[in-house]
């Protein structure tokens, strides 16, 4: 499917929100991503992001500048064409109950649970990064949320970890690295855990089984066609 | 409207274009991109006799223009394969063939004779070339003694359209696709996929748990362009070739150096519809180009 970029803003270093225009109109649940041809000739592969926001017409997403792919992504210019597949992942499909929900974020991974929160209520949210780079991103993009830094002189300071006591919740829907996951399961162990997975896709739609996680009874799940919503609890982050 | 027909054993191809194993799907995915009226058909992920869970992570990496795997054969076993997969890939109207793979002499007869009562697909494509298991599987690829003492007796299992898909990492598979022609086998896939490896240099370890992974993608094209054109000098059933493929060009090239069909496998992973794309695009070259038929592209090369 061919989109045109029509808005790139850099919010901080290397973080980039991107609007493009939404020509296929199938219905986009939270957690669903998309993936994106990209023109960097050495690496092939499509490269999957999170569907941040979309309208009718429009749809965004929410970029970190890792490698070769986002690079030539980032360097897109506005009006160009971009071929995109989307929607991508299963549909999440349930209400959350806000009040008993706990969104939990670490970098980037503020674009995986965007899309689950109801932003015209009051929300848990904690966003946790590494040095202070996602202070600016959490403002921006949520009115109300508890930001923590590891570095950095911030109010809080730690680990999205060190922070659950503060809030009560029967169910966390979590994004981010996968020390982070795998952590957070220890904390949740009773309770329900919604994790928003990402792996190295080659597909993204089902064809190659090259993105699984593993679950504690030793079967695999595909993260793209099967997730990315996952039960945290009960896969095996190593 | 120009004839894209070719013929394999007894399978009609609309076009000579495949999806390729282990990138196709059971079919039910690719369905969702493609028209399968018209497209050539495309080959399942391989099934095992008893399930395999597959590799640990991490399966991909990407290299400069390619794609190494270790997906590890993942498939839930013939049983549940014919009672849960078969039913839906009879109604996909395009050429289906099954990539089995052995692991024991007698794991194929044993496949073939699951299989064969059953309709709703065109043949199989018996797999001995996958780089991503540690034991059976590969080693059969190693030797053409051992390779025969698999293919003899497949013939007189199945009426179907019976495929070879071989590995370019071993000498003896030409020797093995002329053995198999003799015994009857309808057509030779070629290539697999590479054997290669990658290194994460801040932990010196393999990047792959098994060590070695399969490499693909355009970064292997010439070396299959050059196996299949070598293979064409050895057999006279039809090679099926695969390698790199990712454009029209990339499909007339191996069609004039001798192959019949083509599969397309990373690429498809990139492009998902591609399969009637190019089938579309390679019915537009020989209108243009005023060939009547593919046939006549194949094997055209002036030497
Ligand atoms: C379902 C899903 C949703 C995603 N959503 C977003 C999103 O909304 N915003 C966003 O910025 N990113 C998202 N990502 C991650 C994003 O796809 C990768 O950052 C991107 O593909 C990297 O491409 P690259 O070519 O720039 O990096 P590469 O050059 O390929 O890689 C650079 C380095 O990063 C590592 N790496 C690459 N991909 C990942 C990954 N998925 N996880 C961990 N390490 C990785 C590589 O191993 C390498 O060391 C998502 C991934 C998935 C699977
Ligand atoms: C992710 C992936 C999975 C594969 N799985 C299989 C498989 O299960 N069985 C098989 O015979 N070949 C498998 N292959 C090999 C392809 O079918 C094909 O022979 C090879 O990749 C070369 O073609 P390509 O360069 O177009 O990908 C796989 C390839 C890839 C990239
Ligand atoms: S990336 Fe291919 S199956 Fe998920």
């Amino acid at each position: 499917m061919r989109s045109i970029l029509l808005d790139k803003q850099e919010i901080e270093d290397n973080i980039f929100l991107l609007t493009f225009s939404r020509e296929e109109k199938s219905e986009i649940y939270p957690g669903q991503f998309l993936s994106i041809l990209h023109k960097s000739r050495e690496k092939l592969l499509r490269r999957p992001f999170s569907i941040l926001m979309h309208t009718e017409n429009k749809i965004s997403i929410l970029m970190k500048k890792i490698g070769r792919g986002t690079e030539s992504i980032s360097e897109i210019s506005l009006g160009s064409e971009v071929d995109m597949l989307y929607p991508l992942g299963k549909p999440f499909k349930e209400n959350l109950d806000n009040e008993k929900t706990l969104f939990v974020a670490g970098g980037i991974g503020i674009a995986g649970i965007y899309s689950f929160i109801d932003r015209g209520r009051n929300q848990n949210i904690i966003i946790g990064d590494r040095d202070g780079e996602f202070e600016r991103v959490a403002e921006k993009l949520f009115k109300d949320c508890l930001y923590v830094s590891e570095r950095g002189d911030t109010r809080r300071k730690g680990r999205v970890t060190d922070f659950l006591d503060m809030f009560e919740f029967n169910t966390i829907v979590a994004c981010g690295p996968k020390q982070m996951l795998n952590a957070l399961k220890k904390q949740v162990q009773n309770k329900r855990y919604l994790a928003v997975c990402e792996e190295i896709m080659a597909c993204g739609v089902g064809l190659c089984n090259g993105c699984v996680v593993k679950y504690d009874d030793n079967t695999f799940r595909r993260v793209c066609t099967d997730g990315p919503v996952l039960d945290g609890n009960r896969i095996v982050y190593e | 409207m120009n004839d894209t027909l070719v013929k394999i054993g007894k399978t009609v191809l609309k076009t000579p274009i495949l999806g390729a194993s282990g990138c196709s799907g059971w079919g039910e995915e690719l369905k969702c991109f493609n028209d399968f009226k018209n497209i050539g058909g495309f080959v399942t992920k391989s099934i095992t006799l008893n399930e395999k869970i597959g590799n640990e992570m991490p399966r991909i990496m990407e290299t400069y223009g390619g794609l190494l795997n270790s997906i590890g054969l993942e498939n839930k076993g013939i049983e549940y394969f014919i009672e849960n997969i078969l039913p839906s890939l009879k109604t996909f109207e395009c050429a289906k063939f099954l990539n089995i793979a052995p692991f024991e002499a007698d794991d194929l007869k044993k496949m073939i004779e699951l299989l064969d009562c059953h309709s709703g697909f065109d043949g199989y494509e018996v797999n001995i070339s996958c780089p991503n298991v540690t034991h059976g599987g590969i080693s059969f690829n190693s030797s053409a003694d051992e390779a025969e003492t698999l293919i003899k007796s497949a013939r007189s299992l199945t009426d179907k359209t019976l495929l070879l898909k071989l590995s370019p990492a071993f000498e003896s598979s030409f020797e093995i696709a002329e053995r198999a022609e003799a015994y009857g086998f309808d057509g030779i896939t070629f290539t697999n996929t590479y054997i290669g490896t990658a290194v994460n240099v801040k932990e010196r370890k393999f990047v792959f748990k098994n060590r070695q992974a399969g490499l693909s993608g355009s970064a292997i094209k010439p070396l299959s362009l050059m196996n299949v054109y070598k293979m064409s000098k050895r057999i006279r059933i039809p090679i099926i070739a695969a390698g790199g493929i990712k454009n029209l060009d990339d499909i007339l090239e191996f069609l004039i150096i001798g192959a019949t069909a083509v599969q397309i496998g990373t690429q498809l992973l990139i492009e998902p519809d591609i399969l009637t794309r190019l089938s579309r695009e390679l019915n537009l070259y020989l209108e243009k180009e005023n060939i009547e038929s593919v046939k006549k592209i194949i094997g055209s090369l002036k030497e």
